[in-house]
């Protein structure tokens, strides 16, 4: 029942491991048979509905919905590159030393990743056309939200980590009530009322982009995910740090920013990837609010008349991106936090 | 004024203030009038002339139940999977390892919709297969034979079963195999006082039996599975976390493994793992919010039903806020009561 130094047993252990991959291959045999041998990968549905396998012609058919959404077919190019130019910067952050050496810079590139596409999909008026935000979905929409997740609400939860830590009683009290109220109402409920109220609250320009409200109500309630995680590591922090760069003159400002936020981000940097990961899965809580993100756009396509026998393709779809781009999260953030185990 | 005092003059003044806000903003003769709306409730009865205030409290209960039921399946198959990956074969640590890595990386509310469509594509009643013509699963969800109390032979009988196994609760066996003969004399108990009547399968729905809406097993199901993954985690660290020199020292004692778990492993391993677990449990009460995905009626779909039905936001969120705050108070002061007391037990 425990870890207890047993036996070798080396032959039991392989018997056991060969009656695994035996009842695996009997598991697994309909599964291929259904997924590849039997699959119709062309034509439509009444092809489908005549073979015996998955439909993999309805993801491809439904491929572009999933990806782009609503967005003007005539446009796509925008998102495509938006998605491109995030991707391209996970990839330079895990393969530029130059860049995952250094916290600050691989901030900054998620940030210039997410400005960029963000001004991509929204237009500005003048070189680019504006495209509504009601239009901006699918898996496209996806990756912008978790970025701009990633970007606003880490800063606004450092702030808020910091105010419970080192504030004075007041700002220790405002921060604490913030965070234990958002930790303990869903959040899909935090980001509906906010989705409500912002209109009646917010200037037109954030009240009529149902994007930014969407992003507003997910910060706010993602951002204190994100101080609670950090808590821990302020509450271990030396304090003899703070009294040696006090004595060395340093500024309040530049204490925290040099001294004790980078030891602390990177001695909570496993809880925060959690959080990363969180925020990138928390992203499909939108389609409660018939907001189709890639899920969303999937469970959709699903529900129509046509399609709806063959939901099961679609799902594994989807399932396999969220696998994949988990596993990009964790292993961008493996390279970072190696990499300054190094020094 | 001390720090303590600040903080808490803080606290008080946020809440009067929003108190006050709300005192303002809501009208409480809202909840008391008629909601006119048409929900499914699983637990209570519902009537459509019945007031907003009860139409919260019949949801309120659907979540509950409905958490309630995902913690505790979670639980079972949770520690379950997470012993598996404790034990010397390898291949049990990688079934673990399978089972949370197949959940970790994806959201919860996707294993919902996966679960609620895996259950449409199901066969309709009237082909609903059935498990020994007492059980029926469809595309409209379960249906469970009604139960009766059995006439007064059985259950003289099963007082017997009872005297008997009472009886026997002193004879000196070995643990496990007092567990086991325990668990079947309840099963026995249970099988002979009550009568099972099967469902009646019709052309469009059952006629008889006691129906689980296909939403409601679809929710707690997923749930329970995916947060199953979370405890096997603690379950996992929280074993791994007993020290090998008192497993040892249990060892030496002579003590057999079943004994060992149980008196040494079990209750330390509890120790390390509880916080954890009761925050994901804080957890799958808060997911179950995301039942309005499949239709299911909680909580969060009657506020906007409501919400859409008479146009007052503030009254219903403020309301649906205050639940998750109760409960999110009442978990909060259980997790802080067991923690002061396994303390003070044995001085960790």
């Amino acid at each position: 029942m425990t870890s207890f130094p047993a036996r070798s047993n080396s032959r039991v252990h392989r018997i056991g491991f060969l009656i695994f991959l035996a009842l695996l291959a009997v598991l697994l045999q309909p599964f291929f048979r259904w997924a590849l041998l039997d699959a119709s990968w062309s034509g439509d549905a009444e092809t489908c509905r005549a073979g015996a396998g998955a439909c993999w012609a309805s993801v491809r058919l439904r491929l572009e919905f999933l990806i782009y959404g609503f967005y003007p077919a005539e446009l796509r190019w925008r998102p495509f590159t938006g998605l491109i130019i995030q991707g391209l910067a996970l990839l330079a952050i895990w393969a530029l030393p130059g860049i995952h050496q250094r916290l600050s810079r691989s901030y900054c590139v998620v940030l210039a990743a997410f400005v960029a596409s963000f001004w991509l999909l929204a237009g500005d008026g003048l070189l680019l056309t504006d495209v509504p935000s009601r239009l901006w979905t699918g898996f496209s929409l996806t990756v912008l939200l978790a970025f701009g997740g990633f970007v606003l609400a880490f800063p606004l939860g450092v702030l808020l980590a910091f105010g419970r830590r080192f504030g004075n009683d007041y700002v220790v009290a405002l921060c604490g009530c913030y965070i234990e109220v958002m930790r303990a109402l869903p959040s899909v409920v935090t980001m509906f009322a906010i989705l409500v109220i912002a209109p009646y609250l917010l200037p037109s320009v954030i009240g009529e982009n149902i994007f930014l409200r969407i992003l507003l109500g997910f910060v706010l309630a993602m951002s204190a995910f994100y101080a609670e995680a950090l808590r821990g590591a302020l509450l271990t922090l030396d304090k003899g740090q703070i009294e040696a760069a006090q004595s060395l003159g340093l500024r309040r400002f530049s204490i925290h920013c040099r001294i004790i936020l980078p030891q602390v981000v990177i001695l909570s940097f496993p809880a925060l990837m959690n959080i990363n990961l969180m925020v990138f899965k928390d992203t499909v809580l939108i389609l409660t609010y018939g907001y189709y993100e890639l899920l969303g756009a999937a469970n959709a396509s699903v529900n129509t008349q046509e399609w709806s026998s063959f939901a099961m393709e679609m799902f594994l779809v989807v399932y396999l991106v969220f696998l994949g781009a988990g596993m990009l999260i964790s292993v961008v953030g493996r390279r970072i936090e190696e990499s300054r185990q190094r020094v | 004024m001390n720090s303590f005092q600040r903080q808490g003059l803080v606290c008080v003044l946020l809440v009067a203030a929003l108190a006050i806000c709300l005192m303002l903003s809501v009208e409480p003769g809202f909840y008391l009038s008629a909601s006119g709306l048409t929900i499914s409730s699983l637990v209570l009865p519902w009537d459509p002339s019945w007031s907003y205030l009860s139409a919260f409290a019949v949801a309120a209960v659907n979540s509950l139940a409905a958490g309630l039921i995902a913690m505790l399946l979670a639980t079972l198959i949770g520690v379950g999977i997470g012993m598996l990956g404790t034990l010397a074969n390898p291949t049990a640590r990688l079934v673990c390892q399978l089972y949370v890595g197949a959940f970790r990386n994806v959201p919860v509310l996707f294993v919902i919709l996966l679960f609620y469509f895996v259950g449409i594509l199901l066969p309709s009643p009237a082909k609903a297969p059935d498990l020994m013509g007492l059980v029926f699963l469809s595309n409209r969800g379960l249906v469970l034979p009604e139960l009766h109390l059995a006439g007064t032979t059985s259950l003289s009988l099963a007082a017997l079963v009872l005297a008997v196994g009472l009886a026997m609760w002193r004879l000196p066996v070995p643990a496990l195999g007092r567990l086991c003969a325990s668990l079947g004399c309840v099963l026995l108990i249970l099988w002979l006082c009550f009568d099972a009547e099967a469902p009646q399968q019709g052309k469009f729905g059952f006629r008889s039996g006691f129906e689980i809406p296909l939403e409601f097993l679809a929710l707690t199901a997923a749930l329970s599975f995916y947060y199953a993954a979370e405890i096997a985690e603690i379950t996992r660290g929280a074993i791994g976390a007993v020290g090998t020199g008192i497993i040892e020292a249990a060892h030496a004692l002579g003590l057999h493994s079943f004994d060992r778990f149980r008196k040494i492993t079990a209750p330390l391993a509890l120790r390390f793992g509880l916080p954890s677990a009761l925050n994901t449990y804080l957890v799958v009460m808060k997911a179950t919010s995301l039942g309005v995905a499949i239709g299911y009626t909680e909580l969060f779909s009657v506020a906007r039903l409501s919400m859409s039905s008479s146009g007052r936001i503030v009254e219903c969120l403020s309301l649906m806020g205050l639940y998750f705050l109760l409960i999110c108070g009442t978990l909060s002061l259980v997790v802080n009561h067991i923690n002061a007391r396994l303390r003070t037990q044995d001085g960790q």
